[in-house]
């Protein structure tokens, strides 16, 4: 009897913490921190489909070719421009489709925001000629990315792989925030973006030094030695996996930003525009028609005839 | 109209007749106002007092006709200056608000427009019910900012709501309902909101006021001090009904409904000797269902069968109205227990 009891005790405590935990995977599941990150990664996905057509018309690899080439794109920048580093972003085609909108956003932020960097001539000494043959990516085939609208930094480059995305799911993310009543959270955003930019950001640092790794015996002392002497992680390529990690999770905080800016210029401009209408409803003059039911009300009949233009009282 | 009602608004200001409010959700129909009834005189300052939804707000907004949506003021008369409000067509209702009757809200903050300025906000009002050009309006507006105790008013006129304190948004609320001299001023709790020395100041503002116009004061609130001082008589409400009702000293000094006594009871007074608080057992009447015949006996120590039908507002005394069926009893009890 006891250990019926107690099966079926564990059996309803079992069944309990599996329902707990459903509640919280479906609360994080339908969370609009969940729904950013999705709607991020799906329109930074369609525009590069969409840009990759672009870039090299309606085929089989205009169509699926345009994370590999973005992600090829981005970790072939700069210094990495001659590695011949395979990285599994490159090399698997499943995480080449999942990171790379998120790479492409990461890295579009960083390139943005550095001055010369993510154009042609990003730099002095390089001839036209140079450029356009080993920075051309940015422009390449595709009409109207040369062009810059305002500033150089605002060509359509930028607008379609890395603005629109964060504004289209900025824009989801509000919607369903605010449907749901519901907030994002910056904590988990920002753990979720450490991590991606933990990952992006080894996977650049490799394209210089595929050697990199972590000794871990060497973590306590290194901690108390100076920075050249450590020995915990060991790299010896041009871009430091954990200061771009830092670098890359910082720049993600301005995603966040104008996720702010647009709603709140979405909830002003609703405010404003209420204003107005309730402004041009409430604003209508007091009719001075009075039914004749109403005609021997003396309060009422000087209330519409005057106006009360007079102050009843002085005040 | 019938002759006892011609007589009473020979006295009234506000004749509030048997209305019953309610509003349509999804859980049914919330019977919010059910056969509500009072009167406010004129230059008189009356307290409308109860707990939280009992329908203190629905009555100033039923009288207003500026319910929800889902609102409807379904039966009962409400007479301003003998004419009937809620027969009153729509546009002619626009006279009587802001000018003939004007409502002071709970929330100072949620009142004003977050958009717009000061200026904006009471030269609007003034310069819809006035034959004013702008500057005469901001002239008024001043004024009146200047008489509720706005320092600087020709600056701060300027300011947006959120440059003000809670306290002052309020006497701009002050400012702005009275700039169109009223004659009825419906105060909605106007000091929750506020810290107790801020209420204290509003407080006095509002009575200044009345007294410098001479206006009729309709105070909602659920403090008990606060009716005390500023109030000549009060209606007690209990579950959207009006269940005593009389002059504020005398209800205070010797109240004869159970709820009313309850409610002084649980009031923390210097001269009782009880340590503890009294407490009124059970909660508010849910007024999608609410019990049978007089709302508060499934509270009351003294009910009996009888209280599962409805009692009326009876007239106990001189300007002393209960609706209660075992008075008699109440009285004696707290007679021998006193």
């Amino acid at each position: 009897m006891t250990s019926i009891n107690s099966t079926i005790l564990e059996k309803s405590l079992g069944q309990k913490v599996l329902k707990i935990l459903l509640r919280i995977l479906k609360s994080m599941a339908t969370s609009p921190t969940t729904v950013w990150f999705v709607s991020l990664y799906i329109f930074g996905l369609l525009s590069m489909v969409f840009f990759n057509i672009a870039r090299v018309g309606l085929n089989q690899d205009g169509i699926f070719g345009g994370p590999y080439y973005y992600t090829n794109l981005f970790l072939h920048f700069g210094l990495n421009n001659s590695s011949t580093y395979q990285s599994p972003l490159l090399t698997n085609p499943f995480l080449t489709t999942l990171f790379a909108p998120y790479l492409a956003i990461f890295f579009g932020m960083a390139f943005f925001m550095i001055p010369n960097a993510g154009r042609a001539f990003n730099s002095t000494g390089f001839s036209p000629q140079e450029g356009a043959n080993s920075f051309a990516f940015f422009n390449q085939d595709v009409y109207g990315f040369e062009i810059s609208f305002l500033f150089p930094k605002l060509n359509l480059f930028y607008i379609g792989i890395v603005w629109l995305p964060i504004i289209a799911s900025s824009i989801i993310t509000i919607y369903y925030k605010n449907w749901l009543s519901r907030e994002t959270s910056l904590v988990s955003r920002s753990i979720i973006n450490l991590i991606i930019a933990y990952f992006v950001g080894v996977e650049f640092a490799k394209m210089t030094d595929p050697n990199f790794k972590y000794v871990w015996q060497n973590f306590i002392p290194s901690i108390l030695s100076e920075r050249r002497n450590q020995t915990f992680v060991v790299y010896s390529g041009q871009y430091f996996p954990l200061m771009l990690m830092t670098i890359l999770f910082f720049y993600q905080f301005i995603p966040i930003i104008v996720m702010g800016l647009i709603e709140n210029g979405y909830k002003s401009s609703k405010v404003l525009l209420q204003t107005w209408k309730h402004r041009s409803v409430s604003m209508k003059d007091i009719t001075t028609e009075l039914p004749e039911e109403y005609k021997n009300i003396d309060w009422l009949t000087k209330n519409i005839t005057d106006n009360k233009s007079v102050p009843k009282k002085e005040v | 109209m019938t002759e006892e009602l011609k007589s009473k608004h020979n006295k009234n200001i506000l004749l509030v007749e048997n209305i019953y409010t309610y509003f349509k959700t999804e859980s049914g129909v919330v019977k919010a106002l059910d056969g509500v009834s009072f009167d406010i005189r004129e230059n008189e300052s009356v307290g409308i007092v109860g707990e939280s939804g009992c329908g203190k707000t629905v009555t100033s907004r039923s009288i207003l006709r500026i319910l929800p949506k889902n609102g409807e003021t379904v039966a009962g008369q409400i007479f301003y200056k003998g004419v009937d409000l809620l027969k009153l067509p729509e546009h002619l209702m626009r006279v009587v608000r802001g000018k003939e009757i004007a409502l002071l809200f709970q929330d100072p903050l949620s009142a004003l427009n977050p958009v717009l300025s000061i200026r904006e906000q009471m030269v609007d009002v003034i310069k819809l019910h006035r034959k004013v050009n702008e500057s005469e309006a901001a002239e008024l507006a001043i004024n009146m900012m200047r008489q509720v105790g706005i320092p600087e008013p020709e600056q701060r006129i300027d300011d947006y709501p959120h440059q003000y304190s809670g306290g002052m948004r309020q006497r701009i609320l002050i400012a702005r309902a009275l700039a169109l001299q009223p004659d009825l001023l419906i105060a909605d709790e106007p000091t929750t909101a506020l810290d107790v020395t801020i209420q204290a100041q509003v407080l006095k503002i509002i009575k200044d006021m009345r007294e410098k116009l001479g206006l009729s004061l309709m105070l909602i609130t659920h403090n008990l001090g606060v009716v005390s001082e500023n109030t000549d008589r009060i209606h007690i409400f209990y579950g959207g009904r009006v269940v005593e009702s009389g002059p504020t000293r005398e209800i205070f000094k010797d109240p004869h409904h159970p709820y009313t006594i309850a409610l002084l009871e649980s009031i923390p007074a210097f001269d009782r000797k009880e340590k503890q608080l009294k407490t009124i057992p059970g909660s508010v009447p849910q007024l999608i269902n609410p019990p049978p015949g007089c709302r508060f006996h499934p509270r009351c120590e003294f009910a009996t069968e009888i209280c599962k039908t409805r009692p009326t507002l009876e007239k106990f005394s001189e300007d002393r109205f209960v609706a209660c069926f075992h008075v008699e009893e109440v009285l004696k009890s707290r007679k021998s227990k006193s």
